[in-house]
């Protein structure tokens, strides 16, 4: 009897969970289905929008009028870029306050915190009238420095927390056994936070491929990324959906090809070689 | 080589003093064990000289070097950990090979020298696995290989033992031994255990809240304790302490006789009493004893063939020239 | 000997050539927005790059990104582009600015004065043309002449609003989804306040008097909206609120919207037999009036101009030239046919047959724009100028401000009255705020 309320449990943990699954995913499925329908297809009712002819034109489109690999390799240079040099600035601070606290090491986490509290238009005009000035408008230095810093806290909360749960022994072994500080995080942390290192990696790049409030204001032609080459399909009057979604879906893919290859890597990285 | 001298060391967390002014010399090649209730401030010591803990104040020599304010990659020191502490992503030579090549130890001797030790720790056939393919012993072996490859003045065992069973403790015991005979480097244990303090140690230290209660060879510590607490510590089943008019009959506020130095009778003795339990351990039988109207459980050691029962009434007598004598502060009375 | 001399000339020759390409090398940063006319551009603007060496990066955004993008860049002199497309409602405010900078001396075979004098008005300060049109637009009432014949009725050239309730009543069938009319509802300026702007005109409303006192108190405007209410109330389609020209397009090319009243530009989309299904039975009238002379239709052209502080004003000239020049007009029409050149900016188009005989609505846009009229857009006198916008800076947050007001009595969160009141409360509060009044 009570295994039966399990298993009646868990059914319904698990239907609950696909809907919830497919509720997340639908936009994305919807915008997929209607970048492959006409212009006058895709603003239809949903029902006829599925039986209407499948065409790749909005693709073909976008592919004409834009050049989209060159928003794409904005996007890979600003993503990579401040997610890698905010590793490098965050694994030596997430270092010092998992493993040698202070007395304010709690408020200072929290003070990076609520930097992201604030609406990032409330420093918009100071932002951007620094880049006019050193003349770094439209250009990806500016944009891989801005997103790094509004993308720091998040890597240094989650290294820290990763951080915290490797043993002090085994550094203090390492030291120990005669590495220097700079010795110790290369070859005895990093390596041993190597899933903690790559889901910051990859969940940071997402972030910054995804940002599109400094990546639209600061950029005009040569360094905007694919939020701007999304935005260009977007249009007061006249039809668009079609092509937006054809250059959402052209946008989104890249990142999600990666995501869905490195959740494998990262199952594997989690589960290799458990300690103790 | 291995001398290390503390100097009026003391240690203290934010308000709180672990370790109170505290002098100590170790003598090059000594083996020598902190032992003392947990919580006494063993490891915290056995961390202050390793330099993972920085002093509050008071100076470390090693080899008359100051060290005081040494990083522990630079005081030449070996550490093995209770928790093995072994690098999970690296394999079991790598493991070893780490200090040398942090040291910058040419390829060919690293090899020699990891060889050499596999061999004397029996893990040949291991060192291409990892740590988390090893038994529990397998690991601790390679920790001490690990310690053993840098050749250093000193090593310190934090507890090594404790997460092992009782027979590979033994095992373990007796090749740490030999490795110190082979070696004859210094080495610094800390342990609960009496048997390997007892076993192991050219000098114990006894720690009770920081403070030094005795240092002595482990027979010294046993025949002649300096005070009451060093009597109940060191010993194993506890030292029976008397109070009250059988000790003022000796001149003394407390007396103590060891279980072993006790004779126990079914028939006549100084002091009756009746049997509670019986522990047969095969050689040797435990006997607690309780109504003597001296302390509420006496023990006592007897032959394995000596057979009571609980409720059955015994006698015990001292021997003589066995009973300790300590004052009202707790101090031995020569 | 003779072969190294000869290659070595060679090289030098090359690099000369190479220097020379260089020195041409002039790149024009254009921002603009995303739509049918301008994207045409983009594609035609090879042969300009051809003729004259001047390279162009496109930057095409949202309309109101773009705004923001440009406003930013314009007022601190960001000098990230060249030329920007911006409105009719920017152009006069900028102008004043000093931000943008003057056109007057286009060549003479711009021809200035082949503008249409409405249009060409709005981007005019003090004698100074600040941005040339690209494309102009009005508004007009667009309708489906089959409903309308089986509804029994005739759609004058030139309707009056009473006309349009008699039709929009005959014409509205719920049970089959066909609504009498459809028009904007989403809040926002260029919104549901353009349309609703445009249309107090011709009921004789107006947004200040001559003082800046705000008049939403008056009858005219109360006239006005109730009216508006009561069409949508009654013979809009549902959730009217949140419409849009998107949306109301989407409905009229589904067959749902008996008559539509927005941008001339829809004509050529609701007449498009690929996207729309009743491509066929679509005619044109003026935007209806009251009888009081201004027609409730609005004005807007989308406009080049040049910020002060771009880097290659001249070359940013040229490149405007030759975008809204009559030639380029003949090159549209030789490459993708006459009825997708950029309307409402020339007289000449408007003239020329060919022209007229490929875009069957061309004659009413040009009558709509040549109805409106930038500086005297209402029946009083006013101290603005433009005709579904006040072309002040403040206007845009107060006029988003007012249709959200409005919106909310569309979609019966509150009374006519109350939205008429809170309109003149906050206009009020804010033009004091500014300045304009005590
Ligand atoms: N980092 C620290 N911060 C504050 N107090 C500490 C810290 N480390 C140790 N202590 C305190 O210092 C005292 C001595 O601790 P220590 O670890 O040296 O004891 P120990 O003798 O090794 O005990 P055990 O036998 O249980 O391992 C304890 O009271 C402990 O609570
Ligand atoms: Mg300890």
């Amino acid at each position: 009897m009570a295994r039966a309320v399990t298993t009646q449990r868990k059914t319904i943990n698990t239907v609950i969970a696909w809907i919830v699954g497919f509720l997340i995913f639908f936009p994305i499925l919807w915008i997929f289905i209607l970048s492959f329908h006409t212009e006058g297809d895709a603003i239809k009712h949903p029902f006829e929008v599925l039986t209407s002819r499948w065409t790749f034109e909005s693709y073909a489109t976008v592919q004409e009028r834009s050049n989209y690999f060159r928003h794409f390799w904005n996007s890979v240079v600003i993503s990579v870029g401040s997610t890698v040099i905010g590793l490098i600035i965050a694994v030596p601070s997430a270092w010092a306050m998992a493993f040698v606290p202070g007395r304010r090491t709690k408020d200072v986490l929290m003070w990076m915190l609520s930097t992201k509290m604030l609406p990032p238009v409330g420093v918009l005009l100071p932002i951007y009238l620094i880049c006019q000035n050193l003349g770094l408008l439209d250009t990806r230095v500016a944009l891989v420095f801005i997103l790094m810093m509004i993308n720091l806290p998040i890597i240094i909360w989650m290294l820290y927390t990763y951080f915290r749960e490797i043993p002090g022994e085994i550094l203090e072994a390492a030291r120990m056994d005669g590495a220097s500080l700079r010795n110790e995080v290369i070859y005895v942390l990093l390596p041993m936070a190597v899933p903690g290192i790559a889901s910051t990696l990859l969940l940071n790049i997402i972030l910054a491929w995804n940002e599109a409030f400094w990546t639209l204001t600061l950029t005009a032609a040569k360094a905007a990324p694919l939020t701007a080459f999304i935005a260009s399909y977007s249009s007061p009057e006249g039809l668009f959906y079609a092509k937006l979604s054809a250059a959402s879906i052209m946008a989104i893919a890249p990142i999600l090809i990666m995501g869905w290859f490195s959740q494998k890597q990262l199952v594997r990285g989690l589960t290799f070689g458990a300690v103790k | 080589m291995g001398r290390i001298t503390l100097d009026k060391v003391t240690k203290a967390f934010g308000e709180v003093e672990v370790i109170p002014p505290l002098d100590l010399t170790i003598e090059d090649g000594e083996f020598v064990v902190f032992v003392g209730p947990s919580g006494c401030g063993k490891s915290t010591l056995l961390r202050l000289i390793a330099g993972l803990e920085d002093v509050t104040s008071g100076e470390i020599r090693i080899d008359s070097k100051p060290a005081t304010h040494l990083p522990p990659a630079k005081r030449g020191l070996a550490m093995v950990f209770q928790s093995y502490a072994l690098y999970p992503h690296m394999t079991v030579r790598k493991n070893i090979a780490f200090p040398m090549k942090m040291a910058g130890v040419p390829e060919d001797e690293q090899k020699r020298r990891i060889d050499a030790a596999a061999s004397a720790l029996n893990l040949t056939d291991y060192l291409e696995r990892r740590p988390g393919q090893l038994s529990g012993g397998q690991r601790q072996r390679v920790a001490i290989g690990r310690a053993i490859v840098r050749e250093p003045a000193a090593f310190l065992f934090d507890e090594p033992l404790s997460n092992l069973d009782a027979a590979l403790r033994v095992g373990m015991r007796l090749e740490i031994s030999e490795l110190h005979k082979r070696l004859e480097t210094t080495m610094i244990y800390v342990t609960h255990d009496q048997v390997e303090a007892m076993t192991m140690a050219d000098k114990i230290v006894v720690l009770q809240k920081g403070v030094i209660e005795q240092v002595g060879a482990p027979l010294e510590l046993y025949n002649a304790p300096r005070n009451k607490f060093v009597a109940g510590f060191i010993g194993s089943p506890k030292m029976n302490l008397i109070e009250g008019a059988e000790a003022t009959k000796h001149d003394a506020q407390t007396i103590g006789v060891r279980p072993e130095h006790l004779v126990a009778s079914t028939t006549e003795g100084d002091w009756k009493g009746k049997v509670v339990v019986s522990e047969h351990l095969g050689s040797d039988t435990f006997l607690h004893v309780e109504g003597t109207g001296l302390a509420e459980l006496m023990t006592v050691r007897v032959g394995g063939e000596f057979n009571v029962n609980h409720g059955d009434t015994v006698y015990l007598t001292p021997m003589a020239d066995k009973i300790h004598r300590f004052d009202a502060q707790g101090l031995r009375i020569a | 000997m003779t072969l190294t001399f000869r290659a070595l000339m060679g090289a030098t020759a090359l690099s000369a050539v190479a220097m020379a390409a260089q020195a041409q090398d002039t790149t024009l940063t254009i921002a603009t927005v995303n739509n049918g006319d301008m994207i045409r551009m983009q594609e035609l603007a090879g042969a300009f790059t051809e003729e004259t060496g001047i390279a162009l990066e496109w930057v095409t955004l949202e309309e109101n990104v773009l705004r923001q993008r440009v406003t930013q860049d314009i007022a601190t002199n960001g000098g990230q582009f060249d030329v920007m497309t911006i409105g009719t409602y920017e152009a006069p405010i900028w102008g004043a600015q000093d931000w943008l900078v003057s056109l007057n001396d286009l060549p003479a075979e711009y021809d200035v004065d082949d503008l249409l004098p409405a249009i060409r008005n709005g981007l005019t300060v003090d004698g100074e043309l600040y941005a040339a049109p690209f494309y102009g637009e009005s508004s007009m009432v667009m309708y489906r002449t089959d409903l309308m014949e089986a509804a029994g009725l005739e759609m004058p050239d030139a309707p009056t609003w009473d006309f349009i309730k008699e039709a929009a009543a005959a014409m509205t069938d719920k049970e089959n989804e066909v609504y009498g009319i459809c028009l904007r509802g989403k809040a926002g300026w260029g919104e549901n306040m353009a349309f609703l702007t445009a249309m107090s005109n011709s009921y004789g409303a107006r947004w200040f008097d001559e003082n800046w006192q705000p008049q939403f108190n008056t009858d005219a405007w109360k006239a006005t909206l109730t009216d508006y209410l009561d069409l949508m109330n009654n013979y809009g389609p549902p959730g009217a609120s949140s419409n849009g020209f998107n949306e109301n397009l989407a409905l009229f090319q589904q067959g749902k919207c008996g008559m539509w009243i927005d941008a001339t530009v829809a004509a050529s989309f609701v007449s498009n037999p690929t996207d729309s299904t009743v491509a066929d039975q679509v005619g044109y009238a003026l935007a209806p009036d009251n009888g009081l002379g201004p027609r409730g239709n609005w004005l807007w052209a989308w406009n080049l101009a040049v910020p002060a502080g771009s880097d290659d004003v001249d070359a940013a000239k040229q490149f405007i030239a030759w975008a809204t020049s009559k030639d380029y007009t003949a090159l549209v029409a030789e490459n993708e046919g006459w009825a997708n050149v950029p309307p409402g900016t020339r007289t000449s188009l408007y003239e020329n047959q060919e022209y007229l005989d490929a875009a069957p609505f061309a004659q009413m846009t040009l009558e709509s724009i040549n109805a409106a009229d930038p500086t005297q857009p209402t029946v009083d006198p006013v101290p603005y100028t433009g005709v579904q916008f006040v072309a002040i800076p403040e206007f845009q947050s107060i006029g988003t401000a007012v249709g959200q007001a409005f919106s909310a009595a569309l979609a019966g969160q509150m009374s006519a009255e109350d939205a008429l009141a809170q309109a003149q409360a906050l206009t009020e509060r804010e033009m004091k705020r500014a300045g304009y009044i005590q």
